[in-house]
């Protein structure tokens, strides 16, 4: 048995719920209630209840199709709700739409924009939806953006000329024109290469200071890098909402890697007993066997466990570490039990 | 950000930002209604537009004023009335076409390309976004191919009867002129809200605007119900008669307000 598989069950239950009692504690930016979406016979959004603490970053994570940009565009107000509610800053998203949105960014999964516009000419444009003037600080304001996501020797190149990763750039600062409280991007470096994302990432780091973000992405790394918390999204429905920290320790539970030779099966005997040990399994990787040590008890197995396999006759071994998750599998585990359990 | 900051000599001192006041329906008008407007004032579309129009409704006045005046004094019942029937009836055919074609991709064109999205996720309301492309597009219109050839058809046909024309006269009749172009133009909005085929968007005013002399033909009631009947009440009034039905102006005025409320009700259960 994979060890992770027990732990599927335990992501799902104990995490959606643990999402929905702390945002009955926390001041929540963002509150979804049976939040759902059809078109026709096809349900792209199903009854998401989510809440987005204030001054956090909240990985938004699913397949493609699971429903994140649905889920997008019925926060912002792009689209309107089947049945349930969106609430930002505590206004319902129908019904105050422009006044939520003054306090939003919002950058779109394929940004577009008018081509014939400069950079700096298409910044200009939506600072005039949030501000008067003075023409003077609002310039400031937009070689600011320019010079954050660094576009400011082409911001007054039309936009037509631009590459993708510029487009992608253009946007994340037309998204922060407002100094918004909440920053909603919809797979923000998509369409960027390595250095590309690594400067996303900055500005979000960089941003976190004074507002909420809420992105999407289909990037791990990305999230497991700069989100305080996770959310996942399988074919409509909300399959895990916790910490970060949280869903990547698991169910509490470790395993740890034991690279063996010769005497395997000795050695799983000798194991298998323990009382700290819950369960040993053989798999097999490029370097030849290896054992999984699932236990409860870190203490006890990092004081006992390379002792025990190494006294085993007939056994050597060859590699001995404690396993860490890493958001993609957990992320597999979690939507492969979802669509098993459906 | 430091390096703008540093280049900016003073930025320390720039005064703070201030919000915008706009609110409900407003809200985004003003800087929306900028950016339509900057599409006739600051590029080539306004100048190539009022060269457009003076070409085909004042250019036309020189037939019967100019190159073939014999034509017209002898056969055709004289240059003054032809040139007068030539400017109405034109202009109350050409421009109502040509704000068709402008407005025909005006909100279809920005759903395809996604910039209406873009645009409406900024705190805009849907109504701001639709009527700023109706100010807009009804402005550069009504400057460039009414107002415009108008005062000079004005001056032409003076200078051609020797006196001043009653300018109170025939501003009445380029404003029920103006009417019907705005008829048209909220008809192309509406049907942009409701159809994605742009070949719908176009095709129904301009069979409207081909076929409403014989519609009216197979019954004269439809007249006093549209702007069919307005190029003609136009002309009459400009040549001194009465105004020979209210009717027609009413209920192209209450239908374009129709249309503009149609168009704002769809465009306000939009989703993209």
């Amino acid at each position: 048995m994979d060890p992770l598989a027990g732990a599927t069950a335990s992501f799902r239950l104990t995490d959606v719920s643990a999402s929905v009692s702390t945002s009955a504690a926390a001041a929540a930016v963002v509150e979804a209630r049976g939040l759902t979406k059809r078109y026709g016979d096809l349900t792209a959004l199903d009854a998401l209840d989510l809440s987005v603490p204030a001054r956090s970053i909240v990985g938004f994570l699913g397949p493609n199709g699971a429903g994140k940009t649905t889920a997008m565009k019925l926060l912002v107000g792009l689209a309107r709700p089947s049945a349930g509610s969106a609430r930002v800053f505590g206004l319902d998203v129908r019904e105050r739409g422009p006044e939520v949105r003054s306090r939003v960014g919002y950058l779109a999964q394929d940004p577009r924009f008018f081509d014939h516009f400069t950079a700096r000419e298409t910044l200009r444009f939506v600072a005039r939806f949030f501000y008067t003037g003075p023409a003077a600080s609002i310039e400031r304001r937009i070689d600011e953006l320019l010079d954050l996501v660094g576009l400011l020797d082409k911001g007054d190149r039309a936009i037509r000329g631009f590459s993708g990763g510029e487009r992608q750039r253009l946007g994340i600062a037309q998204a922060n024109v407002n100094e918004p409280d909440l920053l909603l991007m919809d797979e923000p470096a998509a369409a960027l290469d390595p250095a590309g994302r690594k400067a996303v990432l900055a500005v979000l780091e960089r941003l976190r200071e004074r507002t909420t973000i809420f992105f999407s992405t289909h990037i791990l790394d990305d999230v497991q890098r700069v989100a305080d918390r996770v959310a996942i999204l399988d074919h409509g429905r909300l399959v895990a909402h916790a910490p970060t920290r949280e869903l990547l320790a698991g169910d509490g539970a470790t395993t740890f890697e034991l690279g063996v030779r010769g005497a395997i099966d000795g050695v799983t005997d000798a194991l298998a007993p323990l009382p700290w040990v819950d369960a040993v399994e053989a798999h097999a990787n490029g370097d030849g066997p290896v054992l999984h040590v699932r236990v409860h008890d870190v203490e006890a197995a990092e004081a006992q466990l390379l002792r025990v396999a190494l006294e085993v006759p007939g056994a050597i071994v060859t590699s001995y570490r404690r396993r860490s998750f890493e958001l993609e599998e957990v992320f597999l585990q979690l939507v492969d039990g979802h669509r098993g359990a459906a | 950000m430091s390096r703008a900051a540093d280049a900016a000599p003073g930025a320390a001192t720039a005064a703070p930002l201030e919000r915008v006041a706009e609110h409900g329906w407003r809200r985004g008008f003003t800087n929306l209604l900028r950016k339509e407007l900057a599409t006739w004032t600051r590029t080539r579309t306004g100048w190539v537009q009022v060269v457009l129009w003076i070409a085909l409704l004042n250019g036309l006045l020189t037939l019967p004023l100019v190159f073939m005046r014999d034509l017209f004094t002898t056969e055709l019942g004289g240059t003054f009335d032809a040139a007068l029937d030539m400017f109405f009836n034109l202009s109350a055919l050409i421009p109502y076409a040509g704000v068709v074609i402008l407005a025909q991709g005006a909100i279809i064109g920005e759903r395809q390309l996604g910039t209406a999205a873009w645009v409406l996720s900024k705190p805009v309301s849907r109504s701001a976004f639709v009527l700023s492309k109706f100010v807009a597009l009804a402005l550069g219109m009504l400057v460039s191919a009414v107002v415009i050839p108008s005062l000079i058809a004005y001056g032409a046909l003076s200078l051609e009867a020797g006196a001043p024309l009653d300018a109170a006269r025939f501003a009445a009749a380029v404003g029920i002129l103006a009417l019907g172009l705005l008829w048209y133009l909220a008809l192309a909005l509406m049907l942009g809200t409701l159809v994605q085929q742009r070949g719908v968007v176009l095709a129904v005013p301009l069979v409207s605007l081909v076929a409403g002399d014989m519609l009216i033909a197979a019954w004269s009631g439809l007249g006093e119900l549209g702007p069919w009947m307005l190029g003609r009440l136009a002309l009459f009034v400009a040549q001194g008669g009465p105004l020979l039905s209210p009717w027609p102006l009413v209920s192209t005025a209450l239908a374009t307000l129709l249309f503009l409320a149609v168009a704002l009700w769809r465009f306000g259960r939009e989703e993209f």
